[in-house]
């Protein structure tokens, strides 16, 4: 066998070593793959059941790499031929026979008559027959291989062995809302705990269940919210309703002296007061009697019964025949009092949790463009600033003003007139054209209730502990106006109905027409 | 015909060994730089020698001519060196009879070593002198050609560029140089043995081992060893390598190199890697060989940029990067 023959036998040999290696690390690789995938859909499968949506896009770049790999592996498989060329040079590079091999094939492929070259040759061959292909390439896969190979198959096994994560539960999904959300789920709660109202507790309850449902849109859960505070506002029209009521009563009860206490306490909207002052006046008749149930019934039914019992329970203290009945319907007053104290304070509280839950509404509907012009167009249909903050309720949230407005007791020109020209709305207004003219019957109204507006300012106005809205203070003060109207008219003397302290003012009134009167 | 070759290897490498021995009487350390300095002489080309002063540059060249016994010349290069020095001038001579006679006097170029001393001092105009010696052997002057005396090999020793009074040397004139050498400064050790061999009363003494025809004959020898395809292609990678315009181009070449190595530096690749293959006792150039040569073979070749200098890259950096990074021919 010549040197050349020698050689190429060689390489070939080398050369099927090593297509037997690409071929063990190719199945290497492929193996790999598939116990990537494997894993990858264990994995996938483990947490199907908590996030499908993320596990779907998973799935989907899962495969896309998959294939990929798939694609550049079989790409590489194909493109690597496997060449004598390739045989020598990768001989020579395990064998540290610095390009003996290569070299020598060159010349064996390109014969050149040369000593040199015969030489050369001859050494390669030398070196080929020393060639030991099964020990520089030897089949078998490096230890970092194998160590990943068995990881692999650990985590296949672990992976098994765990069981599918479990859909989550309602609570769980509560504490996976957003924090604003949370605390409306958990306000929803305690509101329905709190009302005793079942139409309302439904509409809550109904609200609470949009909430916590999962598939729920942020559209659903403002409306149900929507729902359940205008349920809530219906019971503090109620309450609304009821405390006017006792004021009214009040009213009515000023001109008695026993009950003059109970009278004041009713004025103050302090129902609790009350009852504990009438048990006092009702303890004086020594009688006995049966409680009614008045819960059911409506607050101006109510007011009406209250203020029957209140007066027979007055009454029993003058005559003495009907001592035992007023005392028994001083002790109903009391009880329909405390009744209706206990309501008062259950729907202050309701009145709160309502107002704490619209906050956390408006943050929420804050944080989502999108909700936030529905919800704005929703719950703030009046856009008119507050006059005393200069907050308004816009859609998509509330606007509050850079500085407060300034307010002032008395009436001004600017108020008089229109506000225009500053987006703080204090700019001075035009000056008002003409004379400062007020009707007669009002200024009349004004002189007659000025007194008692005054009283009403120093005192027993402020230390109200609910706020009125202006609907009812306008309703009360109409009422008082009427009244002292009526007073006023009784006590005038003259016959063009003008009383004499009222003279002068009619007079200026009628003077201030005429001076002003176009000529 | 085998035997004849293994033998003819064996003269190479027992002269080649012969003469490093005898250099390493006189110089110490610097073995690295003997091997290249015979790799020049017997590739058939010259050196560039570069170092600090003192450095032991021209006693090197020195111990090299007493050591081959060869006609050695020494030209010190100064500013106001003219050509006409280096190469010779034609004169008048008159004869016996009273004839006037034009006549060449051959300058110190006409000696088979030619040390070229601090070449550097030299303006650009009296180091262009040495072209034609150095690229055509052979000398023109009066109209005639005189051709060099075989083995014709120079030995040019230069300060670093930064020392004051020296002048670049052109482009033309580096290229011609097939190995640029640097010569670093001696260990504590190697300046040890120095003062030893220098500063007693007897200082060692150099035999001439071999003359004129040993070295052709070596020249030959080095000139048959075979280049396959796979390695010549990798030093033609090598030097393409070295273009910025070139596909094979670094970032860094691309970055910093002007203008890369010419063909000569492929030749000297390809030569250096022939001695090297032989010194290994190789009957082939092997990649290792061409790897081997390719720093002194074309750290003078490339022309940087501005922003080299700037950045005070080397070209040794740029020609470090190129192996790295151009592949192997087994890979």
């Amino acid at each position: 066998m010549s040197d050349q023959e020698v050689i190429l036998r060689a390489l070939e040999l080398v050369r099927r070593r090593l297509r037997l290696t690409r071929a063990l690390h190719d199945g290497a690789t492929v193996w790999a793959m598939i116990v990537v995938a494997v894993l990858l859909w264990r994995v996938l499968h483990l947490f199907a059941g908590r996030a499908p949506a993320v596990v779907a896009v998973a799935v989907l770049a899962a495969l896309l790499l998959w294939v990929a790999g798939l694609f550049l592996l079989a790409r590489s498989v194909l493109v690597a031929r496997c060449t004598l060329d390739v045989a020598a040079t990768s001989a020579d590079a395990r064998a540290g026979l610095k390009d003996e091999l290569t070299t020598a094939h060159w010349f064996v492929q390109h014969p050149i008559p040369s000593p040199w070259i015969d030489a050369q040759v001859a050494r390669a061959a030398r070196s080929a027959r020393d060639l030991n292909a099964a020990a520089l390439f030897p089949l078998r896969l490096e230890r970092r291989e194998l160590v990943g190979a068995a990881a692999a198959v650990l985590l296949i096994v672990a992976a098994w062995l765990v069981p599918p994560l479990a859909p989550p539960s309602d609570a769980s999904v509560v504490e996976a809302l957003p924090e604003a959300q949370a605390a409306q789920v958990q306000l929803l709660r305690e509101l329905i705990g709190q009302t005793r109202d079942e139409a309302t507790a439904k509409k809550l309850q109904q609200a609470l269940d949009v909430y916590e449902r999962k598939t729920a849109t942020g559209e659903e859960k403002q409306r149900a919210l929507s729902e359940a505070q205008r349920a809530i506002e219906q019971q503090e029209v109620q309450a609304a309703s009821r405390r006017e009521g006792l004021y009214r009563l009040a009213d009515k009860l000023r001109g008695n002296k026993r009950l003059e206490e109970v009278a004041r306490a009713l004025g103050e909207g302090d129902a609790a007061g009350a009852a504990r002052s009438m048990q006092q006046v009702a303890g004086s008749n020594d009688s006995t009697g049966h409680q009614d149930d008045a819960a059911s019934s409506s607050p101006g039914d109510e007011e009406q019964e209250l203020e029957r019992l209140l007066n027979e329970a007055a009454r029993g203290e003058d005559q003495a025949e009907q001592n035992g009945a007023a005392s028994a319907a001083g002790r109903q007053a009391v009880d329909r009092l405390q009744q209706i104290a206990q309501q008062l304070e259950v729907q202050d509280q309701l009145s709160q949790a309502a107002r704490t839950l619209q906050r956390l509404q408006l943050a929420v509907a804050q944080r989502s463009q999108l909700s936030a012009g529905r919800f704005g167009r929703q719950a703030a249909q009046n856009s008119t600033p507050a006059p005393e903050s200069g907050q308004t309720s816009m859609p998509g949230g509330m606007m509050f003003r850079t500085t407060a407005v300034a307010r002032e007791t008395t009436a001004s020109e600017q108020q008089e007139s229109s506000k225009t020209g500053s987006a703080l709305g204090d700019s001075r207004a035009d000056p008002v054209l003409g004379a400062k003219v007020t009707p007669l019957a009002v200024q009349l109204k004004q002189e007659a209730i000025a007194g008692q507006r005054q009283s009403e300012d120093q005192g027993t106005a402020k230390s109200w502990f609910y706020a009125d809205s202006r609907q009812q203070k306008s309703t009360l003060e109409l009422e008082d106006v009427r009244a002292a109207a009526r007073f006023t008219l009784g006590q005038s003397a003259a016959l063009d109905g003008v009383s004499v302290r009222h003279r002068q003012i009619v007079k200026d009134y009628f003077t201030a027409q005429r001076q002003d009167a176009p000529p | 015909m085998t035997v004849a070759v293994h033998r003819r290897i064996a003269v190479f490498q027992d002269n080649f060994r012969l003469v490093r021995d005898e250099v390493s009487r006189i110089i110490v350390g610097n073995q690295d730089n003997i091997v290249g300095i015979m790799t020049c002489l017997l590739a058939r080309g010259h050196v560039l020698l570069e170092g600090i002063p003192g450095i032991g540059k021209t006693k090197l060249v020195q111990t090299l001519a007493d050591v081959l016994h060869l006609k050695f010349s020494r030209i010190q290069f100064t500013p106001d060196l003219m050509p006409g020095d280096i190469i010779g001038t034609t004169i008048v001579r008159e004869t016996d009879t009273g004839r006037k006679l034009m006549e060449f006097q051959p300058g110190p170029i006409f000696a088979n070593l030619v040390l070229a001393d601090e070449i550097n001092r030299a303006t650009p105009k009296t180091q262009s002198a040495l072209l034609e010696a150095m690229q055509e052997n052979s000398v023109s002057a009066g109209g005639q050609t005189h051709p060099l005396q075989q083995p014709f090999f120079v030995l040019a020793t230069m300060n670093p560029l930064e020392m004051e009074g020296t002048y670049p040397l052109p482009e033309a004139q580096l290229d011609r140089f097939f190995f640029k050498l640097k010569l670093s400064f001696p260990s504590a050790e190697g300046l040890s043995q120095i003062l030893d061999r220098t500063t007693a009363q007897h200082e060692p003494k150099v035999e001439r081992v071999f003359g004129q025809g040993e070295i052709l004959e070596m020249r030959e020898t080095a000139r048959s060893v075979p280049v396959a395809k796979p390695v010549q292609d990798y030093a033609i990678r090598l030097t393409l390598a070295t273009h910025p315009e070139s596909e094979l181009a670094s970032d860094l070449t691309r970055r910093f190199v002007r203008f890369g190595s010419s063909p000569r530096g492929t030749q000297a690749l390809i030569l250096g890697g022939k001695v090297r293959a032989l010194l290994a006792e190789r009957l082939y150039v092997a990649a290792d060989d061409i790897r081997s040569v390719a720093l002194d073979a074309l750290r003078h070749r490339l022309l940087l940029n501005f922003d080299a200098e700037a950045e005070r890259v080397s070209t040794d950096a740029i020609v470090e990067d190129i192996l790295q990074r151009v592949p192997l021919p087994s890979a």
